[in-house]
Parts: C-alpha cells; sequence; structure tokens
C-alpha cells in the first residue's frame, strides 16, 4: 500500500483491502500466542486438554452421585466433556480477546495496524486450543461406540464452532474495548465468566430446567443453542431449532455491537493505554 | 514535483483528567459524574504545517514534551489528529523504537520474523535476507535461545538488524539512536545516511544535535506543539540552543516550564547560576566558578531523592552528567521546599554556549527508577575566554586543561 490520509476520526466502515494487506501480522501475532503460550510449561499442550478433562471427571461424580440424575441421550462423560470444550472456547476466547489489548500496549502505541488484529488473533489462539481438545472428543465418541453420521456432524458441528466464535469474539470485542478505558473490567471479568459457566447449559441439559420462562430466556445464551446443536450432532437427534434459534440471534448483535464499538473507538487505543 | 508528506493545519488535544491518575476507574466515573466535571485541555500540537519533497532528510528537534513524539505518531497513523489533515504518498515506515514486539521467551530467529512483520516486512522478505539479518546482529550461534538469555548489546543488535532491513520510501525514525553503545548508533547513523543517499525521505527525531546536523537537509523546531522555526539546519539549531525568551540571564522561572517530563510530585521551581561573588550570571569566563542554585519543592513527604544535572554544548552532546550521589550528597526526604547549590570549581569548558538538564528521580533500583521531574534545557549559559590568545573551538577541543609540566633530567 502506497500512501493515506491523515485525517480526524470518524465513523469508519470496515476497510477489508487493509486487513488482508495485514494478514501476514495477524497469523504471526496468533503464533506467538500460542508458542509463548506453552513455552516453559512441562506438559505443554497436554494442559489444554487436561483441564476439560478434569472437569468432566468432577461433574460426572458430582452428576452421579448427588445429582439424582435426568435421563440423557448420551453417556453424561461425553455430554459433559462435549458442553465443557465449547465453554473453553467461549471463555478463553473473551478473557484473550478482553486482556489482548493492554497486554499489547506497547506495540500498539509503537507501530500502526489496523487494532482488531490483536483481539483477533487471540480469538483464534482459542480456536486452537479447542481444536487439540477435539481429538479427546473423537476418543469418547469411539470409546462409547456412538454411530455418528458423519457429514451432519461435520455440518452442524461446525454451525456451532462458528455460533461460539462470533459470540465469544463479539463480546471479548466489548470487553477488551470497555477495559481500555476503565481497567474495572479486568477484575469483573473472571466473576463474570463463572457466572456464565453457571447459566449455560455446559454441564446440565436445558431441559432439567422446569420453569419454561427461565428456559427461554436461557436460551438467549449464544452458547447454549451452539451446545446444544452440537450434542445434536453427536447424538444423531434432530436439532431443537426452536433453543438455537435465540441464541444466534443474540450472537449476530453481540458480533455486531462488538465491532461497531471496537471500531468506533480504535483511534483512542493508542492515546488511552 | 509533488511532495511525498504534506501536511496541514493539524492539531492534536488531549483531555487530560483533573485527578491526574493514569487512567480512569469505572468508579471515578460513576461517583464523581466524571463527564459534568472538567477536564484538562491540553494541546499536544497546534496547526502544523510543512510539506517534503522527495529525498528530503528533515530533523524535528525541540525539548520533552513539546510534542515531537504526538507528530510522528501521528504522521504514522499511531493516533490521529483532532483537526486539519494530511496526506502521504508513498510506503512508509516508522520505527518510534527497535525490537517492537520482541518476546523473551522466544528465540532469536522467531523474534526476526514476528518483530520483522509487525515492522511491516512481508515474510518472504524476511526469508531473503534472513541470513545478511543474522550476520550483521552477529547473534549466529544463539539464534535458537530465547532472547531473554540475550545481553543487552546483543538485543539491540538483532532489533537494529531486524529495522536496518525495513527498506520504504519514507522512513520515520524517533529517537532510536539513543539507545545501544557508540558503535551501534555509528552504525544506525550510517544506514540512515544511505537511505537519505537513495532518494528516500526520512523524519527523524532526536535529541543528538550533532547527529542531525550531520543527516539532514532541513530542521524543525517544535516548542509547546507549534512549529517555531523550520529551514536550514544550522540556523534552526543555533535558535534552539539559544536564550529561552523572558528570562533574564542566569536565572529561570521554571514553573514556566510546561515542557517536562515526570510524575511532579517533586517540582523544580527555580534554577539560577551564580559566580563566586554570589551575582547571578549568564556568562562565565573559563576557571571560574560555577554555582548552580535549584529550588524545589514537594507538597507531600518524599523520600530519597536524586538529582541529576547534566551539561550539554550547543552540539548537543552531553559534557557531564552530574550525580549527585558522585559527590556523597543525597537528599533522604523532601517536603515542602529545598534550596540546593551546586558548586563546580573552576570550569575547564571550552569557549561556547552551554544548557543544563535537571532531573530529580528516585533513587535508582535495578535500572529503574521513578521519574519526578525532568527538565531539559532549564537555562543556558555563555562561556568566554580570556586567558589564552587562540581560537578555542570544538575542533580544538572540548576541555582547557593546564596540566603540570615538568622536565626530567635523566
Amino acid at each position: 500500500m502506497a500512501g493515506y490520509e491523515i485525517k480526524p476520526s470518524g465513523w469508519l466502515t470496515f476497510d477489508f483491502r487493509e486487513l488482508w494487506h495485514f494478514r501476514e501480522l495477524f497469523l504471526f501475532m496468533t503464533w506467538r500466542d500460542i508458542k509463548v503460550k506453552y513455552k516453559q510449561t512441562f506438559l505443554g499442550l497436554a494442559w489444554v486438554v487436561l483441564q476439560p478433562l478434569a472437569l468432566m471427571a468432577i461433574f460426572t461424580v458430582i452428576w452421579l452421585k448427588v445429582m439424582k440424575p435426568a435421563e440423557l441421550d448420551i453417556p453424561y462423560p461425553l455430554f459433559a466433556y462435549s458442553g465443557l470444550v465449547f465453554w473453553g472456547l467461549f471463555s478463553s476466547g473473551i478473557s484473550g480477546a478482553g486482556e489482548s489489548m493492554i497486554s499489547n500496549a506497547n506495540i500498539i502505541k509503537k507501530i500502526y495496524f489496523p487494532r482488531i488484529i490483536i483481539p483477533a488473533s487471540a480469538a483464534l489462539t482459542a480456536l486452537f486450543d479447542f481444536v487439540v481438545t477435539l481429538f479427546l472428543l473423537v476418543l469418547l465418541i469411539l470409546y462409547y461406540q456412538i454411530d455418528v453420521s458423519l457429514p451432519r456432524f461435520a455440518g452442524l458441528f461446525s454451525l456451532s464452532i462458528m455460533i461460539t466464535m462470533a459470540a465469544s469474539f463479539g463480546i471479548g470485542l466489548i470487553v477488551s474495548a470497555a477495559t481500555i478505558r476503565y481497567r474495572d473490567f479486568r477484575y469483573v471479568m473472571p466473576f463474570f465468566l463463572q457466572a456464565f459457566f453457571f447459566v449455560s447449559p455446559v454441564v446440565y441439559p436445558l431441559a432439567l430446567l422446569s420453569s419454561d420462562s427461565l428456559r427461554i430466556v436461557l436460551s438467549l445464551n449464544p452458547l447454549a443453542g451452539a451446545v446444544t446443536l452440537a450434542r445434536a450432532a453427536i447424538t444423531g437427534n434432530p436439532a431443537n431449532w426452536q433453543a438455537i434459534f435465540p441464541g444466534t440471534l443474540m450472537t449476530v448483535f453481540l458480533l455486531v455491537a462488538g465491532l461497531t464499538l471496537f471500531r468506533r473507538n480504535e483511534s483512542s487505543y493508542s492515546d488511552l493505554l | 514535483m509533488k511532495p511525498v508528506i504534506e501536511i496541514e493545519s493539524i492539531s492534536k488535544k488531549f483531555l487530560i483528567p483533573a485527578s491526574s491518575q493514569g487512567y480512569q476507574t469505572l468508579r471515578e466515573s460513576l461517583t464523581s459524574l466524571d463527564f459534568l466535571r472538567k477536564k484538562r485541555e491540553f494541546w499536544a500540537l497546534r496547526d502544523i504545517s510543512f510539506s517534503m519533497e522527495q529525498g528530503e532528510t528533515m530533523g524535528v528537534i525541540g525539548n520533552n514534551g513539546a510534542g515531537k513524539t504526538t507528530l510522528l505518531k501521528i504522521l504514522s497513523r499511531i493516533t490521529k489528529p483532532t483537526s486539519g489533515k494530511g496526506r502521504i504518498n508513498a510506503r512508509v515506515a516508522s520505527l518510534l523504537e527497535v525490537g517492537t514486539g520482541f518476546h523473551p521467551e522466544l528465540t532469536g530467529r522467531e523474534n526476526i520474523y514476528l518483530n520483522g512483520v509487525i515492522l511491516g516486512l512481508k515474510k518472504r522478505e524476511i526469508d531473503r535476507h534472513f541470513d545478511e539479518i543474522v550476520e550483521f546482529a552477529g547473534v549466529k550461534e544463539f539464534l535458537n535461545t530465547p532472547i531473554k538469555h540475550y545481553s543487552t548489546g546483543m538485543w539491540a543488535r538483532l532489533a537494529f538488524s531486524v529495522a536496518a532491513h525495513l527498506d520504504p520510501e519514507i522512513l520515520l525514525v524517533d529517537e532510536v539512536l539513543s539507545v545501544g553503545d557508540a558503535e551501534f548508533q555509528k552504525k544506525s547513523l550510517v544506514k540512515m545516511n544511505d537511505l537519505s543517499k537513495n532518494g528516500r525521505t526520512v523524519i527523524f527525531v532526536s535529541h543528538n544535535l550533532a547527529a542531525v546536523r550531520q543527516l539532514c537537509s532541513r530542521c524543525m523546531l517544535i516548542s509547546q506543539g507549534e512549529i517555531t522555526s523550520i529551514g536550514n539546519v544550522n540556523d534552526v539549531i543555533t535558535e534552539y540552543t539559544s536564550f529561552r525568551d523572558g528570562d533574564s540571564p542566569g536565572t529561570t522561572d521554571l514553573t514556566l516550564i510546561s515542557e517536562r517530563k515526570g510524575s511532579g510530585i517533586v517540582r523544580l521551581t527555580r534554577i539560577e547560576l551564580r559566580n563566586s561573588d554570589e551575582q547571578v550570571k549568564g556568562t562565565f569566563l573559563m576557571r571560574d566558578d560555577l554555582h548552580i542554585h535549584l529550588w524545589l519543592e514537594a507538597p507531600v513527604k518524599v523520600r530519597n531523592v536524586k538529582i541529576v544535572v547534566d551539561i550539554l554544548n550547543s552540539f548537543g552532546e552531553t559534557i557531564t552528567s552530574m550525580f549527585d550521589s558522585d559527590s556523597g550528597f543525597g537528599l533522604i526526604e523532601v517536603e515542602g521546599s529545598e534550596h540546593i547549590s551546586i558548586t563546580i570549581n573552576d570550569i575547564r569548558f571550552y569557549p561556547g554556549k552551554y544548557n543544563i538538564s535537571v532531573s530529580v528521580i528516585s533513587q535508582i533500583l535495578n535500572h529503574k527508577y521513578e521519574s519526578f521531574d525532568e527538565i531539559e534545557n532549564a537555562i543556558t549559559f555563555d562561556v568566554e575566554n580570556q586567558l589564552v590568545n587562540r581560537n578555542l573551538t570544538r575542533r580544538t577541543g572540548l576541555l582547557f586543561l593546564t596540566p603540570d609540566w615538568q622536565i626530567h633530567k635523566d
């Protein structure tokens, strides 16, 4: 790109050509995040799998011994693990994107590039971890000898990945824009995510809720739709689109809101950081 | 020919919250009705206009806080102007520091790629220049070592080698020369010289007036956010190093100076130069005594304060950097106002114009310190020669020494 205008900020649209120009930076930032995350750890990538695995074990014990379980379509460990990996993608996408602008402040203040690259590469890093955890999911499916139709599985599963990523990126953008202005959000986020975990049907089925109105409110949660869809992909049961639709609508809203808010404040980031 | 850089009345305003914390907290906004409260406006740049032709090298000089870096950030799009507009008609690389994005956990090889891509090189270009970069930096054996194990020198060399392989049409450089050792500085000067010789356009922000003189075809002096003069390098540098307006020789009211660094919890309020008869003077003779008087103020008690006084010549070369502790002096604490005097007996500086920079900082611990107040070019003074009947210029030296000479009959 040769040359550019210098002018005060206004309502800007996305300059896709510029984003394309900076694609290598985007990939290198992601590569760096992945590389740095597992350097100097003894178990390295194994951590990515160990976390949901440990949680799966804990919730399986709780579910079987304490909850007096309801009937599920698939064995509970598989049910919990499939929920937990999506939770991992969702939550590490949000916290990664949310923190990313602060932790890259030094670069942002010294060099120009479209700022969205920073939270986007944090989200892509979360996707990388997620893909690693999928290997164990496949093993679990094989272990429980669940008959999965591959094309249907691939279709529904990638749709739920897209919903999860879009929602997580949207929220992550809002959080990162907010964190730059008010560092309080750094302390709010862990708490928010913990609360969010319990209102998402990650380790329990949505059907467990007896109240209809509560169920409707919870289905606005993008993660609820994504997880329901992913489980439908595993079980082969028809997807309950009614339960998935509100969350998906919410996802679109969050993504658009996140992009707009982030873009709107973009020009002031280097001054505020 | 069409200018490659055209800037038209660019201004930049910062809003500084009245409570001058680094960043806002939500509580502040919520409890104090922040949006109603007055924020202090600060114009970092005001009405900056200039244009540059291809192949020109422009030096940008001025005190700390004058707006030099803000100008460079606007030119490189890191920050946006509040008003005004401009156009850059060529491929730009900006170098506000070397080694941007270096990650201590990553190896030398990995950092070359990361830093290169951050500076705007393509992976393909880095592949092509990789061996040269490694060669130039002299880190071949340590390529697969995480750079946290590198020495500062190796780190700087690696960073510079990557930057040196940028080949933009316009290069914007900020004070990169201030890091690294003498050899490193020389290398980077040579590299910049090459660039400008090859028809590249360079904007070079620096405190190193000698380097500006050597490299630049034009020079711009910025003070308090405005261009005070632009044009011939020697003229602009002379203007910069002459007296501040409105101060009588030998004394400066430092409370009027807004161009300063530091948190401000200790503040310099006045500096005065006196001779051995305690007369305030702006001109001294070689071998006179020079008394520097400083007044400083701290509204609350501040402990472990350290004072550093630098004397620079008109070429921007630091002649001496005097730490209070070198003389066994130390301020245990400051509360209210203090008056300190520093006596240099028998000044041996060559005739010429000198200026004094003062820094008030915390004690240095592990190379880190907190800056309380730092003022560059706080005051200037002249040294005149009435001792010897020959011309003493920078060409013939910096220090006038009169050692003991003796004949030995062996």
